[in-house]
């Protein structure tokens, strides 16, 4: 269905002039479920938003193609509208925001004539089943008072239903309890084998990825891919950590990667308060 | 829900008490009046929605001895210059909703005088100010009687080169022991190029009172462009979607189902 290919690809953070990635080299292709590991703050989940254009990140060097595209040259929205899916890892509340509204919004984005209400619930519902919450999740504010794992599960809903080619998912597994995992899986297991989607997902335990047997394994230190190779990889790392990279491969792991770190006082934004309390009032 | 269109009598709207809820349409576009006076019968229980006209307008608002109700009031025309002064008895219970989402040039004042023991008021406001839109709306509590009570909530989106700013003023006078005064402002500024600005004022001359006051101005929160972007709307889509759900929660506090559908579609065309 699509290939994205990351070349050489350097990545800072903007307000804080530090380097994150520092020459990140990845091809995902066809229909392949590539597990994304690596210790805490080496670069994973920048690499995710940087594939889908978080302000937050500038790019000082190298590609990243989907099928040939410049991705770079794309805005976020066209990013997602070429195939790019981002399941986040903290997904926003916005509040205000209908969930089924925004729902609608980003289905008609993709569409050239708008969907039908009936058409919209049919398929809502559908993938409200399949995720195990209840439709009425659609009708609350987006993301607003979730619990985590129903803001995990929406996140899946959400790739139900726009089904994109690249579906990248960073620690969608964090704060779901087992049944919750066992129906996030299923749902990507589904995906796997009705459609050619192709999955970059992180977690740090090895119990999702048993369940969903992804073909490759690439694991980051330093901003870089230090290491590709099968599931067998998975189970080392379960098992001893990262250490054995230094022991085997003699790879150094950096400790001290803080870009992610502010250390600037936050810019206001309005969010999350104001609509609350006009709409509890 | 049947509602009474009032036409005044003598330039005087009166609206009597009756043993239901009733609701009353003031539309002010109907006469060329500047002062029109609207006074409520003691005891009513009311829904008035009023209308704003095409000119500048002084609306007096007296209500009697223990009304309760709501005040609804849209701004369906270009805003001019409103000053609404609202007169509060003792006993009266008033919820104030007001929402522009028009174009123009103007300013809203409203002075509400809680004059009587018990009366209480909530006022809120929804406000969108864009292309180069001029809105300042000037709010302010005057408690000069014991166990008043009154809270504001403004909210308010700026965008293009429009500026759009709340003043609010809570005044408890010495002697109006045990009244509570509250306000709290919030504008979002979506461009570089327009002006949000909140002014929070209080006067306490009382010992024994509540009162507070917050106000932010900030921009849109960029992880939720982020996230919607991500989802293909573009930020302009985006932009839009959260507009309409900063400024939506407002309609609900407007009970007639036509204000309603005018007030929606006035956001949808606007922002």
């Amino acid at each position: 269905m699509s290939t994205l290919v990351i070349k050489d690809l350097f990545v800072k953070v903007k307000d804080l002039d530090v380097e994150i990635l520092k020459g990140v080299n990845l091809t995902l292709s066809d229909q392949e479920t590539v597990a994304l590991l690596g210790p805490n703050g080496h670069g994973k989940s920048t690499l995710l938003s940087a594939i889908m254009g978080h302000p937050k990140y500038e790019v000082t060097s190298g590609e990243i193609l989907l099928d040939g595209k410049n991705v770079l040259e794309m805005e976020v929205d066209e990013r997602s509208k070429a195939g790019l899916f981002l399941g986040m890892q903290h997904p926003s509340e916005v509040p205000g925001v209908i969930n089924s509204d925004f729902l609608k919004a980003a289905i008609n984005v993709r569409r050239e004539k708008p969907i039908s209400l009936i058409e919209l619930y049919r398929q809502v519902e559908k993938a409200s089943n399949q995720m195990k919450i209840p439709v009425e999740l659609t009708h609350r504010h987006l993301n607003e008072g979730f619990s985590g794992g129903e803001r995990k599960r929406n996140e899946i809903l959400q790739l139900l239903l726009l089904k994109p080619s690249i579906a990248m998912l960073d620690e969608i597994d964090s704060g779901l309890d087992v049944d919750a995992l066992q129906t996030v899986a299923e749902a990507i297991k589904a995906l796997q084998k009705e459609t050619k989607m192709s999955f970059l997902i992180i977690s740090h335990y090895a119990r999702l990825f048993q369940m969903i047997q992804p073909t490759r394994v690439v694991v980051m230190i330093n901003g870089r891919v230090a290491l590709e190779g099968g599931p067998e990889v998975i189970s080392k790392i379960d098992g001893s950590g990262y250490e054995w990279l230094t022991k085997e491969y003699g790879i150094r792991i950096v400790k001290d990667q803080k870009g992610d770190k502010p250390t600037t006082m936050n810019t206001v934004s309005i969010g999350v308060c104001a609509t609350n309390e006009a709409v509890n009032k | 829900m049947s509602r009474v269109t009032l036409v005044p009598q003598h330039g005087v709207f009166h609206i009597p008490a009756t043993d239901q809820i009733q609701t009353v349409l003031v539309d002010l576009g109907t006469n060329q009046d500047h002062e029109n006076h609207i006074i409520i019968a003691p005891q009513a229980r009311i829904d008035l929605l009023i209308l704003n006209g095409s000119v500048d307008k002084l609306i007096h608002l007296e209500c009697s001895e223990y009304v309760q109700g709501s005040l609804q009031i849209a701004m369906m025309q270009p805003n001019k210059n409103i000053t609404l002064q609202i007169v509060m008895n003792t006993g009266v219970e008033l919820d104030a909703s007001l929402a522009d989402f028009t174009h123009g040039k103007g300013k809203m004042i409203v002075n509400a005088e809680l004059l009587g023991r018990g009366a209480r008021l909530e006022w809120r406001t929804a406000a969108l100010s864009s292309k180069d839109d001029r809105k300042y709306y000037s709010v302010s509590f005057h408690h000069t009687e014991q166990d008043t009570y009154a809270n504001m909530t403004n909210y308010g989106v700026t965008e293009g080169k429009s500026s759009l700013q709340f003043s609010g003023t809570g005044h408890i006078v010495n002697g109006a022991k045990n009244s509570k005064t509250h306000q709290n402002a919030k504008i979002m500024v979506f461009d570089p190029q327009c002006l949000g600005r909140a002014d929070p004022i209080l006067k306490i001359d009382e010992n024994e009172v509540e009162a507070s006051h917050a106000a932010t101005v900030g921009k849109v929160n960029d992880e939720h462009l982020f996230y919607l972007c991500s989802r293909g709307l573009t930020k302009q889509e985006a932009k839009r979607v959260i507009t309409l759900g900063y400024l939506n929660p407002i309609i609900q506090f407007f009970t007639d189902s036509d204000l309603k559908a005018s007030l929606s579609s006035l956001i949808e065309t606007l922002s």
